[in-house]
């Protein structure tokens, strides 16, 4: 059974669209990445299954419970880390800490202080005294306390700088192999890359892809970049090349299919300079994006 | 239990300074009663020529004020702001704490039920207004007590007290609906002082006019001070009337926060 499993989960904000039948299945221990840009519907499907919206229809499951009515129990297993980080008025970092660690039946004390120092972090400091990164800092602590099954995360890396972006990603693959699934939204690519096994690429609320991360790369995209003198016939532009252009007699597409066939066709022109490499992610999602 | 600990401790400094601030009025006030008691014959002379519309609009009758428990209710009624703005002000930011702060997501998303959530807050806004008022009512006994040699109905005494109470869960209530209702809170104290000084406008106008729906709506009206004293009991209408108000917000706000989309900060 999948840790996370969405069937048909829709929701509607009045008329205005969230996301539309979305299904997703997310097994255990995977680092499962969640991507498209801002507005395409990813904190509303976070939002659903952490029960803080209720969807407009079809449902969810976290841990095989319902996460609309067994929310309560699916929470004690869930670490989340929202985008933006606010806390209460004039509490010092471990008051929060320790408010947080409080609604869980586990001693967090160790976990704390273990996470704070390697996260650089000042127990001591009030909240509302420290920068934006430091406070998302204080998010982080608070959502991996009390070691959760299932780590959410909502484009989280805001405000945090490369170094201590590493240290966090170091974290969370040590939660991973400790046995937590991660899902973690964002719309900057090579985090995702970085980080996750498994990706689902959501579009106006649509999944439009799911697949994983060596598949997205590598089977199935070849970016092909070449310069001829002649003028190219009609006919060698088929539909397996995506992202066509042709800029000052210089030919580019994203090439998915058969290999062979391309080189085929290839031998029949005059080049004068040819590319092929793998494309990275943003290629692939960029393709995703201009396609309609 | 945790969340009802930190609502008790997010309050405890402004619990304090209210008690003192009505414990302090409620003392000094009676402490002048002496000296409209002494010069009593001579006010009624002077308040015989005001307009009787102005002495109600002014929660004054002349045949009681001179009695001390008839000059206590009268200061009672500007008490009665005071604890009107005091459960309103705690009961609105304990319910409304945190989208003041946005910080629903951080306690919606703990293992908790959201019933859980709001009734450890309820609880915590019932216990601090029945210190508030426990202070409130000891204070009274001894300074009402400490400036008078006749006697004095304790019962009287004890049951307007209870109405301030009454009054107090009223507001608490409509703080506690209001919290989860809206859609923002930017500050607490303005929307609070806003609608108690909204009901006390209301009251105001029941002593001028003498509308009796009006009585309905203004919570200060609820509770006659001077037939709680005379009768020793409560206007049975509104007191029923007053209970199914605060059971009623109450249910409509639970029922509402436990349903609610908690909406992206």
């Amino acid at each position: 059974m999948g840790i996370i499993e969405t069937k048909q989960l829709t929701k509607y904000y009045g008329k205005a669209r969230g996301i539309v039948s979305v299904d997703l299945d997310i097994q255990e221990g995977e680092i499962f990445g969640f991507i498209g840009p801002n507005g395409a519907g990813k904190s509303t499907t976070i939002r659903l299954l952490l029960s803080l919206i209720k969807p407009t229809s079809g449902s969810s499951t976290i841990f095989g419970l319902d996460c609309q009515k067994d929310y309560r129990k699916i929470h004690e297993e869930i670490g989340y880390l929202p985008s933006e980080v606010f806390y209460y008025d004039n509490m010092k970092v471990k008051d929060l800490l320790s408010y947080s660690a409080s609604f869980y039946r586990k001693d967090c004390r160790a976990k704390i202080i273990e996470l704070a120092k390697r996260m650089d972090l000042d127990l001591n400091k009030k909240i509302d005294d420290l920068s934006y990164g430091n406070k998302k800092k204080v998010g982080i602590v608070q959502g991996l306390l009390h070691s959760p099954k299932l780590i959410i995360l909502d484009e989280p890396t805001g405000g945090l700088d490369p170094l201590m972006q590493q240290t966090f990603f170091d974290i969370l693959k040590e939660e991973n192999e400790r046995g937590a699934t991660v899902l973690f939204s964002s719309h900057i690519l090579s985090e995702v890359q970085k980080l996750c096994d498994r990706v689902a690429i959501i579009k106006e609320g649509k999944i439009i892809r799911i697949d994983t991360m060596s598949s997205l790369k590598e089977s199935l995209y070849l970016k092909v970049m070449l310069e001829t003198p002649q003028i190219l016939p009609d006919s060698f532009r088929n539909s397996n090349m995506n992202n066509y252009k042709v800029v000052d007699g210089q030919v580019s597409f994203l090439y998915n299919g058969n290999i062979n066939e391309l080189l085929h066709q290839l031998s029949q022109l005059n080049l004068t300079r040819i590319s092929m490499s793998e494309p990275d992610l943003e290629e692939i999602f960029m393709h995703y994006y201009e396609k309609e | 239990m945790n969340i009802f600990r930190f609502e008790l401790k997010s309050n405890i400094k402004s619990t304090i300074i209210w008690i003192l601030a009505m414990c302090l009025t409620v003392y000094f006030f009676m402490m002048a009663f002496p000296a409209y008691s002494d010069n009593s014959q001579g006010i009624i002379k002077v308040l015989k020529n005001y307009p009787p519309e102005l002495l109600k609009a002014l929660g004054m009758d002349i045949n009681q004020f001179f009695s001390a428990i008839g000059f206590y209710s009268f200061v009672l009624i500007y008490i009665e702001l005071l604890a009107a703005m005091q459960a309103m002000m705690l009961a609105l930011g304990t319910s409304g704490r945190e989208l003041r702060t946005r910080t629903s997501e951080f306690l919606v998303t703990k293992p908790i039920s959201r019933w859980t959530i709001l009734a450890a807050k309820s609880s915590a806004v019932l216990v601090i207004l029945v210190i508030t008022n426990l202070s409130i009512t000891l204070t009274s006994l001894y300074a009402v007590s400490a400036v008078t040699k006749e006697p004095f109905s304790v019962t009287a005494l004890l049951m307007v007290c209870l109405s301030t109470f009454l009054l107090q869960l009223v507001f608490a209530a409509m703080g506690i609906l209001l919290g989860v209702t809206f859609r923002k809170l930017r500050s607490v104290a303005p929307v609070s002082l806003g609608i108690v000084f909204g009901f006390y406008v209301v009251n105001m106008l029941k002593g001028i006019f003498d509308d009796k729906w009006i009585r309905y709506f203004s919570p200060f009206q609820f509770f006659e001070k001077y037939s709680i004293i005379a009768t020793k009991s409560f206007d049975s209408v509104f007191l029923i009337w007053s209970v199914v108000l605060i059971v009623g917000m109450l249910i409509v706000g639970f029922v509402y926060y436990v349903k609610k989309d908690i909406h992206a900060v």
